[in-house]
């Protein structure tokens, strides 16, 4: 009974409320919505489901490591044609592992002491409002040794014209639309160069994709953090177990830092490495973590990376 | 792929205009609304195999836009309590200013609520759902608050 009472208080007090609210209700459905908030809406949808299509091709990219060697191409370029991205890949790795190639570290480097970078090609275009300027790099080789990266950087390149291409051509020419890409040695030690691809991408609203190649310098290949860390996943845990720890104690000190980990919606918080992350390293010979725009966190975050303290990874590299 | 990725989408551009005013109505600038219905479509979609029952997809990208939204606020905060102010300045002029004045003092949770509640009209089920408490909660918290307004407005 009392029970009843109380619900019809409840009632009154909702109905009394709905009356006063009437007007900010009204308001509410008068705020203006902007004619490129669907476009945003749009492209939040369309870059998603590019990552998406990226991540599938990864996997498909490890089963060619186990035998289906013919498609690696096809994959690669798929997963390059991906311009929503920071990729670092890193070579090298398997030197720690297998004898035959920590035997080719005896031998001298195809890449030299001070690695060599150039600028290959640039392409460049503009049709009305749409522009482009792509930078492609490559690495010189000490002794005219095809250095197996170069092809690798330069198809990544192709996938981002072929991208401006599409985009323009599905555009009609409306609209604004700019692409440029450049590139830096983010960073160089006795073992590895990690040459940086920075795409910046203005529509709507600007993006920016960065994608790293870590390239041994011994053997001329990249190098995945799959391989660079032996493969086994025990140290990729280790990692994303203290890159989790690095973004509490982050998010505790400053409020104005966000990550997606302990959220209200865990399904989206960082879980842990896929092996296929960006990095490169520090100069005392840390691990940094690159993570594209969205991944870790929200949107205003940017892109974000983290250093790992040698405590965790041990040295990976003489 | 399956198949909530396309009603996912569908609900998303249907509604584009409903997720904008209710990121809107947490950040009051356009730039950052847009920013959220941005973010929210591509975390929406990046997780659509998270959605189990289709038939909850539009709550489910309500609470990926609030969750965007309040994420968005904390690092706004300074800048949005000066706007409210001058929102709260402006509507003084239609009326209501008491009211106004009184929702600007809740926390962003209970505005949430109101929001849902009256201005999209949502049954408490659905509501809870949204913000992932049990209806009951939802109940006795929705009418603490509508108390606490009463009490301020008074």
């Amino acid at each position: 009974m009392e029970k009843n009472c109380k619900y019809e208080e409840e009632e009154l007090l909702e109905k009394e409320f709905q009356s006063q609210v009437m007007n900010m209700k009204q308001k509410y459905g008068e705020i203006p919505v902007p004619a490129h908030a669907r476009d945003r809406m749009l492209a939040g949808i369309r870059q998603a489901k590019e990552e998406k299509e990226r991540s599938v091709s990864r996997v498909i990219s490890l089963e060619d490591r186990k035998g289906r060697k013919n498609m690696k191409n096809h994959v690669w370029m798929k997963r390059t044609a991906v311009a929503a991205a920071a990729v670092l890949v890193t070579v090298g790795a398997l030197a720690n592992i297998s004898p035959v190639t920590a035997n080719a570290m005896e031998k001298l480097p195809i890449i030299g002491t001070l690695a060599k970078v150039m600028t290959f090609r640039t392409f460049e275009d503009e049709q009305g409002n749409f522009n482009s300027k792509i930078d492609i790099p490559k690495i010189d080789s000490e002794n005219g040794t095809e250095i197996a990266a170069n092809q690798e950087i330069e198809e990544y390149a192709e996938s981002l014209i072929a991208q401006y291409e599409k985009d323009l051509e599905s555009s009609g020419g409306e609209g604004h639309y700019s692409m440029e890409s450049s590139y830096d040695i983010v960073s160089q030690n006795d073992r590895y160069v990690s040459i940086r691809i920075n795409t910046t991408l203005v529509m709507a609203s600007g993006t920016q994709y960065v994608k790293v190649f870590t390239i041994d310098k011994t053997t001329g290949n990249t190098v995945s953090l799959t391989d660079l860390t032996g493969g086994s996943g025990e140290m990729l845990t280790k990692i994303s177990e203290n890159i989790k720890e690095q973004m509490r104690a982050q998010m505790k000190e400053d409020e104005n830092i966000a990550y997606f980990i302990d959220s209200d919606i865990p399904e989206m918080d960082f879980a842990g490495l896929t092996g296929e992350e960006s990095y490169s390293f520090s100069d005392s010979g840390e691990l940094v973590i690159y993570f594209d725009e969205y991944d870790v966190a929200p949107g205003y975050m940017g892109a974000v990376s983290f250093t790992i303290p040698l405590e965790v990874t041990g040295q990976l590299f003489q | 792929m399956n198949s909530c990725e396309k009603i996912i989408e569908d609900v998303l551009t249907e509604n584009y205009g409903q997720f904008y005013r209710l990121a809107y109505g947490y950040v009051r600038n356009e730039e950052d609304a847009l920013d959220i219905v941005q973010e929210s479509a591509y975390k929406a979609i990046k997780e659509a195999e998270k959605l189990k029952n289709p038939a909850f997809a539009k709550t489910w990208i309500y609470r990926i836009v609030i969750n965007t939204a309040i994420s968005q606020l904390r690092k706004k905060r300074e800048t949005v309590s000066l706007d409210e102010a001058a929102e709260i300045a402006v509507n003084a002029s239609y009326g209501n200013a008491d009211l106004q004045k009184a929702l600007s003092g809740l926390t962003d949770e209970q505005k949430t609520l109101i929001r849902l509640r009256f201005f999209e009209d949502m049954k408490l089920e659905e509501i809870a759902m949204v913000m992932d408490e049990n209806p009951n909660t939802i109940k006795s918290r929705l009418y603490r608050t509508l108390k606490e307004l009463q009490v301020k407005m008074a």
